[in-house]
């Protein structure tokens, strides 16, 4: 009975938000404020209705019950309650309903701002209406969450184990929320195309929803990255497979997005390509779902792929997408732009020059994900596209970006007035190549490591600068918690401490990508083995039972210079119920590097096969992260309406 | 407001067009596609093992001195022929499955397109069931066995003839519901 209610209520808000379109599409031309409260009122009601569903369909998911399709399918009585819980977004129906949650949230938050002007605020909210209805369909006609089966089973098939992980029990959440917050920039742009208002204020309102989707996209990436370098046990954090590059381009064109509309704030130029980008963004982050989703692309992503499901997406994409870039053609050059005169070395140069790469960046992840899939439909040839590409295309592209980074926040808006410019610049220039220096004598590796590292440290060195100056001219007092809030958004911290993610993230890069080694050896009960100044001793070898698997697990300890450093314990899990097997790695992570065990097959008398890896640096990837994920946060605070050039 | 059109304005949506165009095409290529599986399947079953040549070089286990996979010794029993690939992930869910079946009969491992370290490794994580495993490097083999991408499953009866193949990785229901049972009937053949 209770998942009929949950049923009924994606029904009810369905037809809500048709009529919320409609009424938003007759009401047009006539729009004010009367018709904005109407429109709020059904968001909140969507809202309201999606989030019982979605408590209900988790209700079911921890009692287990499994007279629900995906309950049994993707549940198990023995399984732990968080990944029961996680089970609710670990297969496709969930998702969807999580993914139509989120809209719902945004939808309804961003309603609430009354200070958006009531013509602009109710085309914002028709469009985010638009999109939730087209994805209410979608899982009413072809993915339905409340799906009965005929025959009771006793137990569930379980979740597949690799999906067994914190880490990605939090992972879709957070892309989700990155990919569903592009959706508010979108209908901004598109509610701009409908009505024809554009201001600065336009700007300002939508900055802040870039910037909590950018981070939650942010986390979201990193998090899955993280999960494949622990889980998986390839030793590698990023292998641009189709799905992680179907959620890197919305991230990079976001990036783009984020930086170009701190342009519009200023001054009313570049109104078409911030519209565009907006539009991208988005539809990049539907081309994501679109690609996982779809079935185009057999992975560990695709676990409930259906073709019939495919083309319902391509037409909800074409939809999405197509109507916008039609009202873009058509529209787009009617809006007026302010005159706007700005030298080669200013702010505005340094976002546009920031702006070409990111997207240029994208096209060549688009194009190398998408030619394999094309080339096989034409003449079925199968190619794989891998690191090798984007290392020739990609990172070449990327560098000047960072590069720019570090110099682009001493620069003033509009004008080169800044007499300490070159100074600024002459003493970055020193302490990258006395940086350089040190780690080409530390280490000989290729120049490509001496490149990458000595651009991490320009990169910090640049932010570090930046944040001194910046603390100098701000002159705030700080005794009280209102000044420091002041302070913050006045030195625009939000920057500075997303620049310096990109830094560790960069020099997490370098260490990971060049200075690893790698070790493969045989050994038995007693061994010893040595890596540079650690040692290994191998203890024992044992089975263990865990709540849902049984385990094969191998305990080392860990020397350094002879002193105790710690227990590592590497595992075979064997998942009885879904009879497949996992490799749970032991890792190590200090401040400096992990040590990454790999246990391998084996029997007592020939020894046990070990991989080990020395990754020096790999976390300072995920706090890079982290950082920028923070700095993005923080970037919210930050106070646009003043015209200072800082 | 004015509304005139400008080439550069309609551009994107000139290429997300083509996009969707393509993107259609790929779909109705994978439904295509399947109808092309299930025949390949018929067409295969019953006929002799395709010849497959693999250099000794390439053998992991180096059982073998002959320049042929040699099926010979495998006469009078049925046995299996696994295509799989270290680079494969449905192959690493499939790998336990493949351990089962080598408990009832012998399986042949061919690695498709893959790297001899590469393979040796993907057999140290994940168990290596076969009792010889050799290399495709060019893929030659896997296009004279008409295997559509791996995981692909073989069985050959006590003739040397094809009598069951499974595209795709071989799941524990279809091992337990459709394998087994083939087995059971196709003994006396």
């Amino acid at each position: 009975m209770i998942p009929e209610l949950g049923h009924i209520l994606v029904i009810i808000t369905f037809v809500i938000s048709t009529m919320q379109c409609c009424y938003w599409l007759y009401n047009l031309r006539y729009t004010n404020i009367d018709v904005v409260r109407v429109l709020q009122k059904g968001s909140l009601i969507n809202f309201l209705f999606i989030f019982l569903s979605f408590l209900i369909l988790t209700y079911s998911f921890i009692t287990s019950d499994f007279s629900l399709l995906i309950v049994s399918n993707n549940s198990h009585t023995l399984k732990p309650l968080i990944y029961k819980i996680s089970g609710v977004w670990g297969n496709h129906e969930g998702s969807l309903l999580l993914w139509v949650l989120i809209l719902s949230a945004f939808t309804f938050f961003v309603s609430l701002k009354d200070s958006i002007n009531s013509k602009l605020l109710a085309s914002i909210i028709g469009v985010q209406t638009v999109i939730l209805s087209l994805f209410l369909a979608f899982i009413l006609f072809t993915s339905n969450p409340f799906e009965r089966v005929d025959e009771l089973p006793l137990d569930g098939r379980g979740l597949n184990p690799l999906l067994q992980d914190p880490g990605l029990a939090l992972h879709p959440p957070m892309l989700y929320i990155g990919y569903v917050g592009l959706s508010v920039s979108f209908s901004f742009a598109v509610a701009a195309l409908v009505t024809g208002e554009i201001s600065k204020d336009w700007a300002r309102q939508m900055r802040p929803w870039i910037a909590i989707a950018w981070s939650a996209l942010t986390i979201g990436i990193a998090l899955g990255s993280w999960w494949a370098y622990y889980e998986l046990g390839w030793g590698g954090w990023w292998f641009w497979d189709p799905v992680e590059n179907a959620s890197f381009m919305p991230w990079l064109i976001a990036t783009a997005l984020l930086h170009c509309v701190r342009i519009l704030e200023k001054k009313l130029i570049f109104i078409n390509w911030t519209i565009l980008l907006s539009i991208l963004a988005f539809s990049f982050s539907l081309l994501g779902t679109f690609i996982v989703r779809s079935g185009l692309l057999t992975s560990v992503h695709a676990f409930a792929s259906d073709p019939s499901r495919g083309v319902f997406i391509l037409i909800i994409l074409g939809i999405s997408i197509g109507v916008p870039l039609i009202l873009y053609s058509i529209k787009s050059s009617s809006f007026n732009e302010e005159k706007g005169n700005f030298d080669i070395v200013s702010k505005e140069s340094a976002i546009l020059v920031n702006n070409l790469f990111l997207t240029t960046a994208t096209l060549t992840v688009l194009i190398g994900t998408l030619y394999p899939l094309f080339l096989d439909a034409i003449n079925g040839n199968k190619v794989s596209i891998g690191p090798a590409y984007y290392n020739a295309t990609f990172a070449p592209i990327m560098t000047p970006v960072v590069f720019l980074m570090a110099i682009a926040p001493f620069l003033n808006w509009k004008k080169y007035t800044d007499k300490n410019f070159i100074k600024k610049l002459i003493f970055l220039s020193a302490v990258t190549l006395l940086g350089g220096t040190l780690l080409y004598l530390i280490e000989e590796k290729s120049i490509f490591a001496l490149i990458s590292g000595s651009l991490s440290i320009w990169l910090f060195t640049g932010v570090i600068t930046d944040l001194i100056s910046k603390i100098r001219e701000a002159k705030v007092k700080l005794q009280n918690i209102k000044q420091l809030f002041f302070f913050i958004s006045k030195i625009n911290i939000g920057i500075h401490v997303a620049h310096i993610g990109v830094a560790i993230f960069l020099a997490g890069v370098t260490g990971e990508q060049f200075y690893k080694s790698e070790y493969n050896v045989i050994k038995k009960v007693g061994d010893i083995i040595n890596i540079g100044t650690k040692s290994l001793k191998f203890d024992k070898i044992e089975n263990i039972d865990g709540p849902n698997y049984n385990s094969l697990m191998a305990t080392f300890t860990l020397y350094e210079n002879n002193k105790f450093i710690s227990k590592l314990r590497p595992e075979k899990r064997f998942y009885t119920n879904e009879k497949s097997q996992t490799t749970e790695a032991a890792i190590l992570s200090d401040f400096w590097g992990d040590t990454y065990l790999v246990l391998g097959e084996g029997d007592k008398k020939t020894g046990w096969s070990l991989r080990i890896y020395s990754n020096p640096l790999v976390s300072w990837i995920w706090a890079g992260a982290f950082f920028m994920a923070v700095g993005g946060i923080l970037s919210v605070t930050q106070k646009s309406s003043r015209f200072r050039n800082v | 407001m004015k509304h005139n059109l400008k080439i550069l304005n309609v551009l994107p949506l000139t290429v997300f067009f083509f996009i969707v165009l393509s993107s259609g095409i790929v779909l109705y290529q994978l439904k295509i596609d399947k109808r092309i599986e299930k025949s390949l399947a018929s067409q295969l079953i019953g006929k002799n093992i395709p010849e497959t040549l693999i250099p000794k070089e390439n053998f992991i286990e180096k059982i073998n001195n002959l320049e042929n996979l040699n099926f010979e010794k495998y006469h009078d029993q049925i046995f299996a022929v696994n295509f799989f690939a270290s680079w494969c992930a449905p192959c690493r869910i499939e790998a336990p499955i493949i351990d089962e079946l080598s408990k009832i009969l012998p399986v042949i491992g061919i690695a498709y397109k893959d790297k001899y370290l590469d393979t040796k490794k993907f057999l140290d994580d994940f168990g290596n069931p076969y009792i010889e495993t050799g290399i495709d490097k060019s893929g030659k083999i896997a296009i004279e066995w008409g295997v559509y991408g791996v995981p692909e499953t073989f069985l050959i009866n006590k003739k040397g003839k094809i009598i069951y193949r499974h595209a795709g990785p071989l799941l524990y229901s279809i091992f337990k519901d459709e394998v087994l049972p083939y087995l059971e009937s196709s003994k006396n053949d």
